[in-house]
């Protein structure tokens, strides 16, 4: 990436069990890139990703923070969160597997597809997690 | 298939968009589980769903959906149709079952997403080479009007996306 080209950062916190603004983060990136003008193709993974990843952060964590650098080049969301991690990675990384509650799945979400949503959507996905401190989602997605 | 004509098949009432029923449909996708509709929505499709949350209309937006029609009776509340109105989403209800719903529009010719699963073209989402994902329209939606305030580079921005 070339250091002239301009970048567009936006940081959004993400309140825990918020499940009416949860969403809201996503929204914003995705109304922010179609100003800017990216191809709709590159927005719809953009704001699928930061979609699944925000409700990840509401419905499993303590509270975090929706991230989005925006270049020319590539659309880079990162998702931080406080709370109890992720003990299994590669088991949260399955379809179908989920530890939300009913309630979440009454809401439509919970369904095991957050990460598989996240990772189909991405080209390059890295997943730091430290039990009983947070997680971390680095989700890049280029524009090409 | 044209809204207008879904709306007749479903005897559907219309809660907001009564001046979108123009607006053409290319496939159905019937589902309460949001995520999947993330996952597996393709094109500008109609969502059949039975939730009335917030996350129905948000889903929604993310996958460019044409409308969303609610089945089984259920009724959005008037913030959500109003949230609907404010994104240019269409939202119908519709009396019938989800299965029923689906089955009419499925019969009157409205296809769903299922073609490309089962004819091993890959379904995800990033495309190979750079390709458009099916049924993916540039300038299906109009972007929103209005920046949001703080954003202050997006013009130089704009500009050069338009290079890369």
């Amino acid at each position: 990436m070339k250091e002239d080209r301009p970048a567009l950062e936006l940081a959004i916190p993400v309140r825990a069990r918020d499940f009416l603004a949860g969403g809201d983060g996503a929204a914003h990136i995705r109304q922010v890139l179609q100003q800017v003008g990216f191809p709709p193709a590159i927005i719809r993974r953009v704001a699928i990703a930061a979609y699944e990843a925000e409700m990840n952060i509401v419905i499993h964590s303590l509270g975090g923070e929706l991230r989005a650098v925006i270049t020319p080049d590539a659309i880079t969301i990162t998702a931080l969160d406080k709370g109890p991690g992720i003990p299994d990675i590669d088991l949260a990384m399955r379809e179908g597997f989920s530890t939300a509650p009913r309630e979440i799945q009454e809401m439509g979400f919970g369904a095991g597809m957050g990460l598989p949503n996240i990772r189909r959507c991405a080209d390059e996905l890295e997943i730091t997690s430290a039990v009983g401190e947070g997680t971390k989602l680095k989700i890049v997605i280029y524009n090409r | 298939m044209q809204l207008r004509e879904i709306q007749a098949i479903l005897e559907a009432e219309v809660f907001t968009g009564e001046d979108k029923l123009d607006l053409e449909v290319e496939a159905g996708f019937g589902s309460d589980l949001m995520s999947d509709v993330l996952a597996f929505a393709r094109g500008r499709v109609l969502l059949l769903t039975g939730l009335t949350n917030t996350h129905v209309i948000h889903t929604a937006a993310m996958v460019d959906a044409a409308a969303v029609v609610f089945v089984r009776g259920k009724k959005p509340d008037p913030t959500l149709i109003e949230a609907a109105a404010g994104m240019g989403l269409p939202l119908l209800g519709t009396r019938l079952l989800m299965y029923d719903s689906c089955g009419r529009l499925f019969q009157a010719g409205l296809k769903g997403c299922s073609a490309e699963l089962l004819g091993g073209e890959k379904s995800e989402e990033r495309p190979p080479g750079g390709r458009t994902p099916a049924g993916e329209r540039p300038g299906g939606r109009s972007p929103a009007k209005g920046a949001p305030p703080g954003i202050v580079l997006a013009a130089n921005l704009a500009a050069a996306a338009g290079r890369a």
